[in-house]
């Protein structure tokens, strides 16, 4: 069996019975791909009724949630809409108003809620993002760059021009070692979804409460199925209510010669040393081992067993001793931490990420800047924008207080503008990182609306 | 009037209910509107004051079909609500003399301006309602304590951010300098 | 949807109590004055400042018919997220509080009670707060760190250097959280 970029220590997760229409589901929703290739082309509706007929002819090629018969398809391609890209596309008045109002909005008139501010601020954002221009996002995953650049030059050839005009594009590639940039292994904690037909790992749901796990309620993703609260979420209307869900799209960039100077010198001073201090800030160490379960030392036998990779709580770590309060990892997904009693108040804010880096690694060793771009093509679906993404980035990364933390922002991802910032690495006694750098830009991105194959199909008949 | 049930540690809460004089609902409404916000708003002049809330009631939120009996308002209603250090009394006071609250109550019946201290305590008084149940997080901390506690914690993190890995003597040194 | 400014969010509810209820909310605010349970089940949060209900028997000039709960609360961050917290941990309290009342959707589970909640909240107007960028954790946390840290400062005329190094270290590990 071919590697696809999967990471040594993450094998392939088995099937275990779906309940779910996973024929009327795209693909990436459910389950993360291998395909280590990724291209996002944004593109602008130039002719309404040229664009369904493309969108029609396209959908051949949208991957579904079904499993994949005849093993992993070389590519795979993936639809999703903004706001403005629907009103493009001749979405009724009455329909569109039936979307939430984070998503109307757009990602960009809601950059001060998100921390987007100074450089990260919707100003500076790169050409096609945040700008109205964007009305579809076509993602394109293929199992190396040489079929990306074929998939993508077939999508040119198979009528574009004239009814969808390109005005952002971002090329992404999982490294092999499924790392990011900055060292650490990633996306290793992923929602377990209910009904996703993936068999979960221990950590990967969410707290039962009774120190075990239990899948995270299929509506938390997908619209048309019960969410943690027993109840269908709030959906937009036919033919939008079901199987389908919000993308937010972020291109983060990423200074990793800053976040390797400031380690150096900052490590100097902390009685554990560099390498202790940038899992602090991170919550787990670069191999993978969480803090929690081992604050001293990565773990090769836990970073090298899928089942034990994930899986912790941090009920028995009020004090931060372990894994410090405001650690990003933390901050991204607390779980059980008290505060949050056992998890109640967590469990609507999940979200699944299917991001990929993006750019070249910095040369080992390296503490000075090159100039190229490189960084996370962060993409996360939830079925509330507002309830999951927003409330992770506008009150738990962009500000403390839900961990006691005050206005101090996550110390690895941050934005840190108009503030000196602070981060608290717990211990006896506690070590103040004063003030906070900057280690990533927000360059970028777009809220997106990812319909099912049904809804699809509307669309492109013009059937809405 | 049980005063005991407006107090919580160092705190009072006021609730003012006073109806509107007919036709100048739309009046209030503005003025409450164009007061300036945040430091500028005259309330920042009461040193004591935690939190303010003034607004308009029209109508009493109808429940639907469950709810039996409808309700309807004859006069829109001004509610203030206060959470303040001390006495009432003293409040009342720095609230007449330095808040200008005329721009709201003048729209209100009855309301015999703020120059007479007795009348208008007996305005206040008349239509207070008392809470049944007042609570809080920090009873027992005033505005000053709170600010000051604030700017301590900021002062506390920088020196400790700056003090890492100071020999003893040193350490003793910086603090008594920058503290004592 | 009520009151905001800087962190802090007002939001004030006027609703109906049906009067066969009336006699069991004064009593449980009367008991909620002397036992804190009531008062702890609401605060446990760590994110109100102020809370207060009162119970409205009657307006001058007016005719009501029923009796009305006025509750004010002071707290941070969305109401939402408040409303989850109160929906999901402690829900019967407030069906206790609220429930008297005719039509009032018993949490959980948490939408239709924020529902119930957007319908019912008092909004517009002006909304003054002393310290509108600190939490109620901050506060309590920097109230807390004041009076430990007083100690500290006379420990620092008193003591001698190692002495003293000791007694900050110990201040440190004591007040990290709240820092």
């Amino acid at each position: 069996m071919v590697r696809l970029g999967r990471p040594p220590n993450l094998p392939r997760r088995r099937t275990a019975g779906a309940a779910i229409d996973l024929a009327d589901i795209q693909g990436d929703v459910l389950r993360g791909y291998t395909h280590p290739s990724a291209a996002y082309l944004f593109l602008r509706i130039e002719d309404p009724r040229r664009a369904r007929a493309l969108l029609a002819r396209m959908l051949g090629q949208v991957a579904t949630a079904e499993p994949w018969e005849g093993g992993t398809p070389a590519t795979a391609l993936h639809v999703a809409f903004t706001y403005a890209g629907l009103a493009a596309l001749g979405v009724p008045a009455a329909v569109l108003d039936s979307f939430p109002p984070e998503f109307r909005d757009g990602m960009a008139a809601r950059a001060d809620r998100l921390g987007d501010r100074g450089p990260s601020a919707p100003a500076h954002w790169e050409p096609g993002l945040g700008t109205g221009d964007a009305h579809v996002l076509v993602t394109v995953y293929a199992v190396d760059d040489a079929r990306l650049g074929q998939a993508r030059e077939a999508l040119r050839g198979v009528g574009a021009a004239g009814a969808v005009k390109i005005v952002h594009e971002q090329r992404a590639a999982a490294r092999g070692d499924g790392r990011d940039h900055f060292g650490f292994f990633d996306g290793i904690a992923q929602p377990h979804v209910e009904g996703s037909g993936v068999a979960p790992r221990p950590g990967d749901g969410q707290p039962d409460g009774a120190g075990r796990w239990r899948p995270v309620r299929t509506g938390e993703l997908l619209h048309g199925y019960e969410d943690e609260e027993g109840r269908l979420p709030a959906a937009p209307a036919p033919p939008f209510d079901r199987n389908g869900t919000f993308v937010v799209y972020r291109k983060l960039a990423m200074d990793v010669a800053a976040f390797r100077r400031f380690v150096a010198d900052a490590g100097r001073r902390y009685p554990g040393g560099p390498d202790v201090l940038a899992a602090k800030i991170v919550g787990r160490w670069p191999d993978g081992t969480p803090l929690v379960r081992s604050p001293e030392r990565p773990d090769p036998r836990i970073a090298a067993d899928p089942r034990a990779i994930n899986d912790f709580s941090y009920a028995a770590d009020g004090d931060g001793l372990r894994c410090p309060l405001g650690a990003h990892i933390r901050r991204a997904n607390p779980r059980d931490a008290p505060g949050f009693f056992r998890g109640r108040l967590s469990r609507r804010h999940r979200i699944v990420r299917r991001g990929r880096p993006y750019g070249p690694p910095l040369a080992p060793g390296a503490t000075e800047d090159d100039g190229v771009d490189r960084g996370l093509v962060f993409v996360c679906f939830n079925a509330s924008i507002w309830r999951q993404f927003e409330t992770i980035q506008a009150l738990w990364i962009d500000d403390g207080d839900p961990f006691g933390l005050g206005p101090d922002k996550d110390f690895l991802i941050g934005e840190p503008h108009g503030t000196d910032g602070k981060m608290t690495i717990h211990g006896r006694p506690p070590f103040f990182l004063k003030p906070q750098p900057r280690f990533v830009t927000m360059r970028g991105g777009e809220y997106l609306y990812r319909p099912g194959m049904g809804a699809l199909r509307r669309l492109a008949k013009g059937g809405v | 009037m049980s005063e005991r049930r407006n107090h919580v540690g160092v705190v009072y809460s006021l609730t003012v209910v006073a109806p509107i004089a007919p036709g100048r609902e739309q009046a209030a409404r503005e003025a409450i509107e164009a007061l300036p916000v945040a430091a500028a708003s005259p309330l920042a002049r009461l040193e004591g004051l935690h939190f303010s809330r003034l607004h308009v009631v029209s109508e009493l939120v109808f429940q639907g079909p469950r709810q039996r009996h409808r309700d309807h308002l004859r006069a829109s209603q001004l509610v203030f609500t206060s959470t303040f250090d001390g006495e009432l009394d003293p409040y009342l006071e720095a609230l007449r003399t330095r808040a200008g609250p005329d721009v709201w109550w003048r729209h209100c019946a009855g309301y015999p301006g703020s120059a007479d201290a007795a009348s208008f305590v007996r305005f206040v008084r008349e239509h207070q309602i008392d809470s049944s149940l007042f609570a809080s997080a920090h009873p027992d901390v005033t505005v000053a304590g709170v600010k000051a506690s604030l700017a301590l914690r900021e002062r506390i993190v920088d020196f400790a951010a700056s003090a890492h890995g100071l020999d003893a003597a040193d350490l003793q040194r910086r603090f008594r300098e920058t503290f004592a | 949807m009520g009151n905001t400014i800087g962190r802090m969010t007002g939001l004030t509810l006027l609703t109906p109590i049906r009067r066969q209820w009336v006699w069991m909310l004064r009593l449980g605010f009367f008991a909620g004055r002397f036992f804190p349970m009531a008062q702890n089940a609401i605060l446990q949060f760590d994110f109100i400042h102020y809370v207060r209900w009162a119970i409205v028997d009657g307006l001058p000039g007016e005719r009501l018919r029923y009796r009305y709960l006025l509750f004010e609360s002071n707290f941070d961050g969305p109401w939402q997220h408040y409303i989850d917290a109160f929906a999901y941990v402690v829900p019967r309290w407030i069906r206790l509080t609220w429930g008297r009342g005719p039509a009032f959707p018993g949490p959980p589970p948490a939408e239709p009670l924020k529902a119930w909640i957007a319908m019912n909240s008092l909004d517009g107007g002006h909304y003054y707060c002393a310290y509108p960028h600190a939490s109620t954790r901050m506060v309590k946390g920097a109230v807390e760190v004041r009076e430990r840290f007083q100690r500290l400062v006379e420990d620092s005329a008193r003591l001698g250097p190692e002495a003293f190094a000791a007694a900050y270290e110990r201040f440190l590990v004591e007040s990290q959280a709240r820092l």
